[in-house]
Formats: C-alpha cells, sequence, structure tokens
C-alpha cells in the first residue's frame, strides 16, 4: 500500500494547467518580458550622471553651457527653433543644441538606436516638406543626405554595442531600425518623385539601409523569438487601430483592418511551421513582421499617413477565391475550438444559472458556426455571405467571452474565501 | 542560503549577457508553472484565480530579476513570492469568519510538547489522501498552507520555513495540528454517516 505522502502526491499531480491555458499563461508572461527588457541600471545611471556632468565638464562645455542659458533666458528660441527647417536662422540651435542635448540622456545603445532612427525621420520630413514648398535645392539635399548617413552610422554603432551583449535584442532592434528605413524610403519616392533633390536624399536612405546588416542577421534570430516579435508587433497594431478611429477615414480604417486580418491569417498559418522548427516559416514571419512595423508607423504617425496610402506602403494581394475558401474553412474550424474550449472549461462544482445560460448561448453559437458553409461556394458574392456570417459569430464569441471572464472575476472576488473548486463534501 | 541577493560584479561568468538571465527565467517558468498553479489552486480554491496569482508571480520575478538582482535558486524564490501573494490576497479579502475567530483567540504555536518522533507518521499512517485533500478547505489558512507545502508540493520543512519565514519548529507543529484536524473531522463525519445508516 502506497503511504499517505505517494497518495496525496499521486491525486493532486493530475491537477495541471490545460494546453491552452499554458499557453495563454505564456504568451502573457514573455509578453511581459518582451515589454520589459533587462535594464542595466548600473550602468545606465552611471552613465545618466556622466552624461549631465559631460553638459557642464567637457571641451564642449561652453558651447552646452552657453545653449543652457539661452535655452533658459530666451525661452521661446528653442520652441521656435523645433519648427526650423534647413536653411533658416534657427536651423543651427534645432540640430546643433536641441538635437545634441537630448541625445545626451540617450544613454543605452537601444535608446541611442532609437533616437538615431527618430532623427532620419526627422530629416527626412523636413526634405518632404521643403519639396513641397520647391525650397529643396541641391545644396540643402546634399547637407540633408550627408546627415542621414551621420545618423545612420550612430546607429548602426549603438546597435553593434547592443550586439556584444544580446545578439537576438540587436537583431530585433536591426530590424525595426531597417522597417523605419524602409518605410523613410517610400515616404520620399511617393512624395517627391520628380524631384532631383530628393532623390539623392532618397539614395542616402537606400544606401544607408543597404549597408545595415539587418539582412545578414536575420538568419540566426531563432524563429520562435521572431514569432514572438510578430505576435508582440501585431498586438501593439490592433491595440492602435481604435485610437485613430476618429481621425482616419472609413477606407483608411477598411484598409487596415483588412491588412489586420491578412497578419492573423499568417500568423495563424505559421504557427505549425514555428512549432517544428521549420525555416519556411522565416520569410512568411519576416512579411508580417514587416507588414505589422508599416501598419504601426502608419497609425502612429500622422506625416506617413498624409503623405503615402497604405496601398502603396503595405501592399497587399487579393486572395484568390481558392484561398479566401481555405481561410474560411481553418477559421471556421478555429472558432469551432474555441467555443468548445469555453464550453467544457467551467469545473463542475461551480455550475450556476449563469453558466447554464451561458451554456445554451454556446451551444446555439456553436450550430450557427456549424451552419456556415464552406463547401460549394463558387462566386466571390456567396464567399462573403459566409464571410460575413463568420465575422459575426467571431464578435459574439467575444462577448460572450468577455461576460465569462468578468462573471468569473467577479465570483473569485466574492467568493474566493468560502467557495472550493475542489469538492469539499463527502 | 539566501534565495537572493543582489547581482555580483565580481562574476563575470555569471554576466554573460541578458540573453542567458532571460533562458534561465523561461526555464523557470516551464518547469514550475504546473507545481506553483496546482499549489495556488489548492490555497484559493479558484482555477482562474489561480492563474492570474502564477501570472503575477512570474512578473514579480521578472520585474526582480530585470532590476539587476540575481536569483539563486528559482523554486523557493518563487514559491516565496507567490506565498506573499497569497497572503496579502486573503488578508484584504478576510471577513468575520472561521478564519477570524481563530486570529482572535489566537493560534498557540508556542508549546511543542505534543510532538515527538514519530508524531507525524503516526497521524499520516492509514489516513486516506483522498479525503484529507477534500477537506483541506476547512483547515485555518497557516495550517491549510503549511500541508498543501509539504504534501502537494513535496516539499521539507525547513525549505517551508525558508519561503513562509517561520522557524522550523512552528512549521513541523502546524503540520502536525493540520493533520490531526483533518483526521479527527475524517473519523467525525465517518461516524456521522454510519449513524445515518444505522438509522435507516
Amino acid at each position: 500500500m502506497k503511504n499517505f505522502n505517494e497518495n496525496i502526491q499521486y491525486l493532486t499531480s493530475k491537477q495541471k494547467l490545460s494546453v491552452s491555458e499554458k499557453r495563454k499563461l505564456e504568451d502573457s508572461v514573455f509578453s511581459f518580458i518582451a515589454y520589459h527588457p533587462i535594464v542595466q541600471i548600473g550602468i545606465a545611471s552611471d552613465t545618466r550622471k556622466m552624461a549631465v556632468s559631460r553638459l557642464f565638464t567637457s571641451r564642449k562645455s561652453g558651447l552646452l553651457f552657453l545653449s543652457i542659458l539661452l535655452s533658459i533666458t530666451v525661452t521661446s528660441i528653442p520652441a521656435l527653433a523645433e519648427k526650423a527647417l534647413p536653411g533658416d536662422v534657427l536651423y543651427i540651435v534645432k540640430t546643433g543644441i536641441n538635437e545634441n542635448i537630448v541625445a545626451q540622456f540617450a544613454v543605452s545603445p537601444y535608446e541611442k538606436v532609437n533616437y538615431e532612427t527618430k532623427l532620419i525621420e526627422r530629416r527626412v520630413n523636413e526634405a518632404r516638406l521643403l519639396a513641397s514648398e520647391g525650397k529643396l535645392t541641391d545644396a540643402v539635399s546634399s547637407q540633408i543626405a550627408q546627415t542621414v548617413k551621420a545618423h545612420a552610422n550612430a546607429a548602426e554603432h549603438g546597435l553593434n554595442e547592443m550586439r556584444e551583449r544580446d545578439e537576438t535584442a540587436a537583431t530585433i532592434a536591426s530590424i525595426a531600425f531597417d522597417s523605419a528605413l524602409q518605410i523613410q524610403s517610400i515616404v520620399l519616392d511617393t512624395s517627391s518623385s520628380t524631384s532631383a533633390s530628393a532623390k539623392q536624399i532618397l539614395n542616402a536612405v537606400e544606401t544607408v539601409r543597404d549597408a545595415g546588416n539587418a539582412s545578414r542577421t536575420i538568419a540566426t534570430l531563432p524563429l520562435s523569438s521572431l514569432a514572438a516579435q510578430v505576435s508582440i508587433e501585431t498586438k501593439r497594431a490592433n491595440e492602435l487601430l481604435p485610437t485613430i478611429k476618429e481621425s482616419a477615414t472609413s477606407e483608411e480604417i477598411r484598409n487596415i483592418e483588412r491588412r489586420l486580418s491578412v497578419l492573423s491569417k499568417k500568423l495563424y498559418h505559421v504557427n505549425n511551421f514555428v512549432e517544428e522548427n521549420d525555416e519556411r516559416a522565416r520569410p512568411e514571419l519576416m512579411a508580417s513582421l514587416s507588414l505589422a512595423q508599416k501598419l504601426i508607423a502608419y497609425m502612429s504617425d500622422i506625416n506617413i499617413r498624409n503623405t503615402v496610402s497604405l496601398d502603396t506602403l503595405a501592399p497587399v494581394e487579393d486572395s484568390s477565391v481558392d484561398e479566401r475558401i481555405e481561410d474560411l474553412k481553418s477559421e471556421k474550424d478555429a472558432l469551432m475550438r474555441e467555443i468548445d474550449i469555453l464550453a467544457t472549461g467551467g469545473t463542475p462544482s461551480q455550475v450556476s444559472d449563469t453558466d447554464k445560460d451561458r451554456e445554451k448561448v454556446l451551444v446555439e453559437l456553436e450550430n450557427e458556426v456549424a451552419r456556415i458553409q464552406t463547401e460549394d461556394l463558387i462566386d466571390e458574392s456567396s464567399i462573403e455571405i459566409e464571410e460575413t456570417k463568420l465575422q459575426n459569430a467571431k464578435k459574439q464569441f467575444l462577448q460572450i467571452h468577455i461576460s465569462t471572464e468578468t462573471g468569473k472575476k467577479s465570483i473569485a472576488t466574492t467568493t474566493a474565501t468560502t467557495t472550493s473548486s475542489i469538492p469539499g463534501e463527502f | 542560503m539566501p534565495l537572493f541577493s543582489k547581482k555580483s560584479d565580481q562574476d563575470p561568468e555569471k554576466k554573460s549577457g541578458s540573453s542567458s538571465v532571460e533562458e534561465e527565467f523561461k526555464n523557470a517558468f516551464h518547469e514550475y508553472s504546473d507545481a506553483l498553479f496546482r499549489h495556488a489552486l489548492y490555497r484559493i480554491s479558484d482555477r482562474e484565480r489561480a492563474i492570474d496569482v502564477v501570472q503575477d508571480t512570474f512578473m514579480k520575478v521578472w520585474s526582480y530579476v530585470r532590476s539587476g538582482k540575481e536569483v539563486q535558486t528559482y523554486k523557493p524564490f518563487l514559491y516565496r513570492v507567490m506565498n506573499n501573494l497569497i497572503v496579502d490576497e486573503y488578508r484584504r479579502k478576510k471577513e468575520s469568519s472561521l478564519d477570524a475567530l481563530f486570529e482572535e483567540d489566537g493560534i498557540d504555536e508556542g508549546t511543542f510538547r505534543e510532538l515527538h518522533s514519530g508524531s507525524v507518521e503516526e497521524l499520516t499512517f492509514m489516513l486516506d489522501a483522498k479525503k484529507a485533500i477534500e477537506l483541506l478547505h476547512i483547515l485555518p489558512p497557516e495550517y491549510k498552507e503549511t500541508i498543501i507545502f509539504r504534501y502537494i508540493d513535496g516539499l521539507g520543512p525547513k525549505e517551508i520555513s525558508e519561503i513562509m519565514g517561520e522557524t522550523e519548529n512552528t512549521v513541523s507543529v502546524r503540520i502536525y495540528r493540520g493533520l490531526r484536524i483533518l483526521k479527527k473531522t475524517i473519523k467525525e463525519r465517518e461516524e456521522e454517516i454510519r449513524k445515518k445508516r444505522t438509522l435507516q
């Protein structure tokens, strides 16, 4: 006969997280890690202190100190300088003083890369504005091209520093940098196609992009890290959508939604390949990452949205009839599985009237989804009807899911100390 | 042995980059998430809340790790963080219940006269594990958590004492008294069932 210790361990070992619960938990915890990377506090704070002290003690102290005095005494100048364009008197204040001061506070390699990327975007915007006013001369254009190269070199230097500490993080940052350059390149190409001077800047951006090593290092990035990054960026893109609903046109919203749907389908299809570490997933993931980053840039930067259409920035091919039917089938199956998981997710000892109602609604929804046709769909209009049914079912499922979660939380709050999901009676 | 410490600057081997720290953390997640969930489930008796507590535990530990501090052994550290979270939650929700009554009377844990070598073994001998699990909820929280640590998580009194911040003696007394309540209650209930059958 087994003893008490062995028996109790044997009986309780059956209590485990289900596969979906574990996956959800893993997603939440690992996303948290991704959003909160390790910070080298000691190094960062020391460097930050040094940066502050450098403002007052280095060889450039005269210039920097004067710039601070200038900022304090004539508070309006730096603010005015922010709007200055190449050729303006205050442009030197903007690039030589304002931007240098801010740069002193970007101490970690990650912050440096981010800041240098922002400065490249700034220069491209300036060039675009000048071009639109017909003021982009060859001399100014050459000056901006040089500055773009200098910022790109600084960003590359930051990436190399990152690479020494964390190869994976550096590769992900280099992909983001490359993506930002690609977006700027598209923006320039679209807005200033006729200007020869603008072409000079466009060439500079493309040269910098070609020289970058994002494409070389991408092959070394583990598929799981790449997939996690795609998932994070897709989530971010989805979160951004409600924030622009008021400022964007309905056409723009439709275009964004269509691409988000493409992204979610791509992720669904590529998931199995990632789990089996199949390299065929890599190009799909790269395309998805690029699409997600472009969507984020489009939604978060009004300049980009006003300059370039989403069809130009992130073109997506219309799916063929066969592909749409295939997608419809897989999405229908996925929804049926989700409904099944939600329906069987409760513990028998906690069945209440609300649970019974929910079960009834879920059965109805399951029947509704089962009725969605995926066979004998010959034309686009019949596919569209079934797609709409599926979208409506998805929305309904989401509502049930949210109400279930809310219900469980409130039950848990009121009865946590008295209710037991483990049978408590003989 | 300390469960955690400030990151040592003199150990370059361990500073091989943030990726190895992340790797260790992720390994700990894969290794202990089920065990932590099981512990939380038996402590708070609510599946959804148990998952939330496990999630909060890992997030708290990651916040600790990312700030540059080192976790020497993940298992006890995770258990300790989770124990604190559960205790905090319990304190917030405590009402005038059986638990509060126990607290008013005060649980006397100062005397260990009732403990002698083999006393725990005596109690667990022939104790029905299935019925004991079903009755865990009747135990005062201090006894319940100690029994869960000891028998469901399979930790020794010394490890439990480090996680709970109590002495090893206190832990042993709680295990003994918890088991005694379980055995007594099982016996009483069996007696009631026997009486009912006789009356029928």
